[in-house]
């Protein structure tokens, strides 16, 4: 993160020095302010790219590009009724963010790296659901009364983000995705008929009948569109991750190789709000010892990436 | 973590590493519309538009090749691992087994791929696995899998958005992406699909912009250019077809490869720096 970082090529000596040395090949480079991920290029790398709305088989998407980290993100809705009694005994107990009605997987596939296998999400992808669920929940930015349809009736939202390319920095570029593809949900209007029949049986959260005549919501004939602000109006979700080298280096936004260094610290900094919502830190995730410096070091380092981002690839 | 799972009649394959819904929902594309009012007749397109494909290469970090394909809205990702070691098996014969690399080959659409309505499951379904076969068998008579023995070579595909002609794009995202890791092959396998409506007796291209959504049957083509050999042929049909349907399906889909086969390998030869170029092309 030190100004003056460039990329260097590097030559077929260096290649084989750093495939049998990588920690004291980095150390090296650091030693030089020289750094190879594909972050550290240029400022607007190190803030990613955003492509909202590129994928039409969901209701909001976007494709984040960090370095050579990737996520696609898309976002569908679906209508449920729900009863008071039901409402309260299947939130007790579930995630904060289940409980909104918001559902949400990061998926690590084998087709963005080798060390993903198929089957059952690994240890890293269901970390990385709970770290992105958790950041979502505490951010305060979410509006659930957004999803609400009629007096009995709700949106659920299953926000599913997909990983193309595997490079470090895995949660920054999920919150990423998931920030714009929540910015770009875009539903065809709903409306509940007056004569929509009213179930009075209490029989709370278990499976309802799907038939969409139990429903009792319609869409509305003219086509029309609507989006909801399910994310508050210019607020995001934003991570920041760091690498802490000696207590004394930092490296911000890293890739694969630097993430592995042995002997460095892993600083995840979440921060959420914008809009009329202040920037804040919302938690702080340490894998390794740093000192406390370091740390706000980090946490300043992250409001002030999470303004450059709201104003860059999230701007609305 | 462990959500509250709903009691179902269906026997369903459970998936437990991952969140699921309190409830479960109605997607908001399958609700009908207010007032009992018909749902909208769907465009059709008056002229077939000739839809060209987009390529790109090295999208994947951590791979040995890989490949990007777009064919109108259809987006198609592939991936290529190896060689690396291969899987032992009780039922192969060890020498066929040593002597040739295997070919393994993983599809899956991503859960908002679907145009229909309804998410894609992250559980593999019969369709996909039926993919992934088809793709197998495809592709692994253009490699030179002779030329590396002992080994497996892994391909996994992943679907973004599904707006039609979904398979036969993922035949040209695999071959780009086996390009790319320096596989030999004996030749670009390119693939192309028609199909036929629900009442209709012509065959029509199938493309990627959702329009055509076809219900009554289907074939898929995938084919060799330069060897002037077929590669694979998928048929999907609610009922049997006569042998000379298909074939005249099959004439239909042999200029699209050719196209697909040309656009590819225009695209590859640009990928090549400058001196590699004009050698290759003389």
């Amino acid at each position: 993160s030190k100004p003056g970082m460039s990329q260097p090529m590097l030559t077929d000596d260096a290649a084989d020095w750093n495939l049998a040395v990588p920690a004291e090949f980095a150390k090296a480079l650091l030693a030089n302010r020289l750094r190879l991920a594909a972050t550290a290029a240029s400022p607007s790398s190190r803030v990613g790219h955003v492509t909202p709305g590129c994928l039409g088989g969901a209701a909001g998407s976007a494709i984040s590009v960090l370095g050579n980290t990737k996520f696609a993100c898309g976002v569908s809705a679906s209508v449920v009724e729900l009863s008071a009694a039901g409402t309260a005994a299947a939130a007790a107990g579930c995630h904060p963010l289940l409980a909104a009605g918001v559902v949400l997987n990061a998926d690590l596939p084998p087709v963005c790296s080798r060390a993903f296998r198929p089957g059952p999400p690994s240890d890293t992808a269901q970390a990385l659901t709970v770290q992105v669920s958790d950041a979502l929940a505490q951010s305060g930015c979410l509006d659930a009364a957004q999803l609400t349809v009629g007096p009995r009736h709700r949106l659920q939202l299953h926000v599913d983000a997909v990983c193309l390319s595997a490079d470090g920095s895995l949660p920054d570029a999920c919150l990423l995705a998931v920030s714009a593809a929540l910015a770009n949900l875009c539903l065809p209007r709903l409306v509940v008929p007056a004569d929509a029949g009213h179930d009075d049986s209490n029989s709370g959260p278990s499976v309802r009948s799907t038939a969409a005549a139990d429903v009792g919501v319609r869409r509305c004939p003219s086509g029309e569109k609507f989006r909801p602000a399910v994310l508050r109006p210019g607020s995001a979700v934003i991570c920041t991750s760091f690498v802490a080298i000696d207590n004394d280096q930092l490296l911000s936004v890293p890739d694969g190789r630097e993430e592995a260094l042995p002997g460095a610290a892993i600083v995840r900094v979440f921060t959420a709000g914008g809009g009329d919502l202040p920037v804040c830190v919302v938690s702080v995730q340490m894998v390794g010892e740093a000192a406390s410096e370091l740390v706000g070091r980090c946490c300043r380092e992250a409001v002030e990436r999470h303004a450059a981002c709201l104003a860059g690839p999230l701007a609305r | 973590r462990n959500s509250q799972l709903p009691i179902s009649d269906h026997v369903m394959p459970l998936d437990r590493y991952r969140n699921t819904a309190l409830v479960d929902g109605i997607d908001v594309r399958a609700l009908p519309l207010a007032g009992d009012s018909p749902a909208p007749a769907s465009q059709g397109k008056q002229q077939q538009q000739q839809q060209q494909h987009w390529f790109q290469r090295r999208l994947v970090q951590d791979t040995v090749g890989s490949g990007y394909v777009e064919f109108g809205d259809t987006k198609v990702l592939c991936s290529v691992h190896g060689p690396i070691e291969p899987k032992r098996s009780v039922l192969t014969d060890a020498g066929a087994e040593q002597s040739r690399a295997q070919l393994q080959v993983y599809y899956k659409l991503a859960p908002f791929a679907s145009h229909q309505a309804g998410r894609v499951s992250y559980l593999p379904d019969e369709t996909e696995r039926r993919a992934a076969s088809f793709l197998q068998d495809t592709l692994a008579p253009s490699l030179r899998l002779d030329r590396l023995p002992k080994s497996r070579i892994e391909l996994h595909c992943l679907v973004l958005e599904d707006a039609g002609c979904c398979l036969a794009t993922a035949v040209n995202c695999a071959c780009l992406a086996l390009v790319d890791a320096g596989l030999e092959m004996y030749d670009l396998v390119t693939a192309a699909t028609v199909c036929r409506p629900v009442g209709a007796t012509d065959w029509q291209l199938e493309v990627g912009d959702g329009s055509n959504s076809c219900g009554s049957s289907s074939v898929t083509l995938a084919y060799m250019r330069s060897l002037r050999q077929v590669a694979g042929m998928l048929v999907e049909a609610a009922e049997p077809l006569q042998p000379r349907v298909v074939s005249a399906a099959c004439r239909i889909c042999e200029d699209p490869c050719k196209m697909t086969h040309s656009s590819l390998r225009q695209f590859l030869l640009d990928c090549l720096p400058a001196d590699d170029r004009t050698a290759k092309i003389a």
